[in-house]
């Protein structure tokens, strides 16, 4: 049960992401099914990333966009049940951020697009057809002159 | 998607037998090596600048396993630095059967991959074909049932999840693009299926550009950040309706005869042979996309788009990817420009567009 209090983790263990330009990009390694979100929603994942809470990204984004209070709220909590569904991100069990978000227009408002994200569902037909791979370690291996 | 515990009871077999079992396959290919006279074939190729001997039981196999890569082969023979060798044998062809028991037909039907516990070995295999790796010793070595079941997707990429890793293991990482070439300077095309990534390099190669590939690229970072692509097969897979787009390459369609497998091969070793290159460096990822226009246009692309085209499906075919192996892919896009093609009505005009990229780049 999600609350203002809840802070969210990216689930490491099958998502990879990365944040570029503005656009935050997901892809479920085991599912194959990847996301993006960009602006408001891109800055709200890489806030989760921090650590930060449901009430302290609400916060943030209202300091950084011109919306009121209410419409954030709604968003955020929308976008965290939609990424809790998707197995993007769980909940964390830790008390604070692990870092600082800097808002890159710290002394003005910008104009605010509700958060969307963005699902493509295109990689399933082609996992169903390739077999996994399996779990592999690094093998140290020896030069053909014989040395390592 | 299974679990590996779906697998466990053939992780077990092959964590207790893999070394027993891939001597038994030495042995196996050895006497068929040595004594099929005429059908044996040894050949020396250069994978990612890594030297490479293939040997071959059986004259159509070779043939159909060793086309794709006639593009790297070398007249260099030096046994003594081998980086990889791979032995294969046709059971039909010299009547050797595997040694190792492989699924019968109507079970084990699905291709599977498993690992020795230790990784040390991972093996390859359906119930017409088995494939084991030794990752220590550099070594593959299989045998294929009937080439009655070659699929056209086997001639395209041979042994293509074994080498995957093997190329994985030398820093090579295998993306899903196509890529062209002029003087050395390489485009990368980025896309899921159905993009335009193939109908892009094959018009290039068509108009006169350098060919490496237009489905696999091998990746490899440079110590100064720049990247490499490898080239690793020469051939290319078409639908029929995709073929008819190049009239020139009609005469080279290689059909499976099946509806079941109705796609054609093109060996580009076969129709510009001098049009192939094994490496180039990467100056610029491009996006095809289809759009209702008269001609093809370029325009610049974000770094964001450029990524999210490229990363989904090019880990899918990477071993065990995570965070590393798409903040890599990040690093390329970073490194290079980017942009979109849309490819419009004519493809023959394609190429010109790309060449204008280069010479942008060049200059």
């Amino acid at each position: 049960m999600l609350n203002l209090q809840t802070r969210l983790q990216p689930n490491e263990k099958e998502v990879a992401s990365k944040i570029m330009d503005g656009e935050a990009i997901m892809i479920n390694l085991s599912t194959g099914v990847y996301h993006s979100m960009i602006n408001v929603g891109a800055v709200i994942w890489e806030l989760i990333e921090k650590r930060y809470s449901l009430e302290e990204i609400i916060k943030t984004i209202t300091e950084a966009y011109d919306v009121s209070l209410a419409q954030a709220q709604a968003d955020v909590e929308r976008l965290a049940a939609q990424l809790i569904e998707e197995a993007l991100v769980s909940i964390s069990d830790g008390g604070a951020p692990t870092s600082t978000y800097q808002s890159p227009a710290p002394s003005q408002r910008v104009p605010y697009e509700s958060p969307r994200l963005n699902t493509y569902r295109d990689m399933n037909d082609l996992l169903a057809l390739d077999p996994p791979m399996p779990k592999i370690d690094d093998v140290p291996w020896k030069s053909p002159s014989g040395d390592s | 998607m299974p679990s590996l515990e779906s697998h466990s009871i053939d992780q077990d077999y092959i964590a207790s037998a893999s070394l027993e079992a891939f001597g038994l396959m030495q042995i196996t290919f050895q006497g068929a090596f040595e004594n099929c006279g005429d059908a044996a074939v040894e050949s020396h190729y250069i994978f990612a600048g890594l030297p490479v001997r293939i040997r071959v039981v059986g004259l159509r196999l070779a043939e159909y396993t060793l086309s794709p890569f006639s593009h790297l082969r070398t007249d260099h023979k030096n046994s003594d630095i081998l980086n990889l060798t791979i032995d294969f044998w046709d059971e039909s062809e010299t009547g050797i059967p595997c040694p190792i028991g492989l699924p019968v037909s109507d079970l084990g039907l699905y291709r599977t991959v498993t690992a020795s516990s230790d990784s040390r070995f991972l093996s390859d295999r359906d119930w017409r074909i088995l494939m084991l790796l030794d990752r220590e010793t550099r070594h593959a070595i299989g045998s294929f049932r009937s080439l009655e079941r070659f699929l056209m997707a086997d001639r395209a990429r041979p042994f293509n999840r074994l080498l995957g890793l093997w190329y994985r293991d030398r820093g090579v990482h295998v993306i899903h693009s196509a890529m062209v070439s002029r003087n050395g300077n390489g485009v990368i095309f980025v896309g899921k299926g159905g993009s335009g990534k193939s109908t892009s390099a094959l018009a290039c190669v068509c108009a006169g550009l350098y060919y490496l590939g237009d489905d696999f690229i091998g990746l490899q970072e440079q110590s100064d950040g720049s990247f490499l692509g490898y080239s690793l097969y020469n051939s290319s897979l078409l639908d029929p309706d995709h073929l008819v787009c190049f009239p020139r390459l009609v005469p080279y369609a290689i059909d499976s005869g099946s509806a079941e497998d109705p796609k054609s091969l093109i060996l580009i070793s076969h129709a510009f042979p001098e049009r192939l290159r094994r490496f180039a460096r990467i100056r610029a990822v491009v996006i095809p996309c289809v759009v209702s226009a008269a001609h093809p246009r370029i325009r610049p692309a974000s770094k964001g788009e450029a990524l999210l085209a490229l990363a989904p499906s090019s880990l899918r075919l990477q071993i065990n990817p995570g965070s590393r192996e798409l903040d890599q892919l990040a690093r390329l896009v970073n490194r290079v420009p980017c942009y979109w093609l849309g490819l419009g009505e004519n493809v023959d005009e394609i190429p010109q567009c790309i060449e204008e990229l280069i010479e942008g780049i060049e200059s």
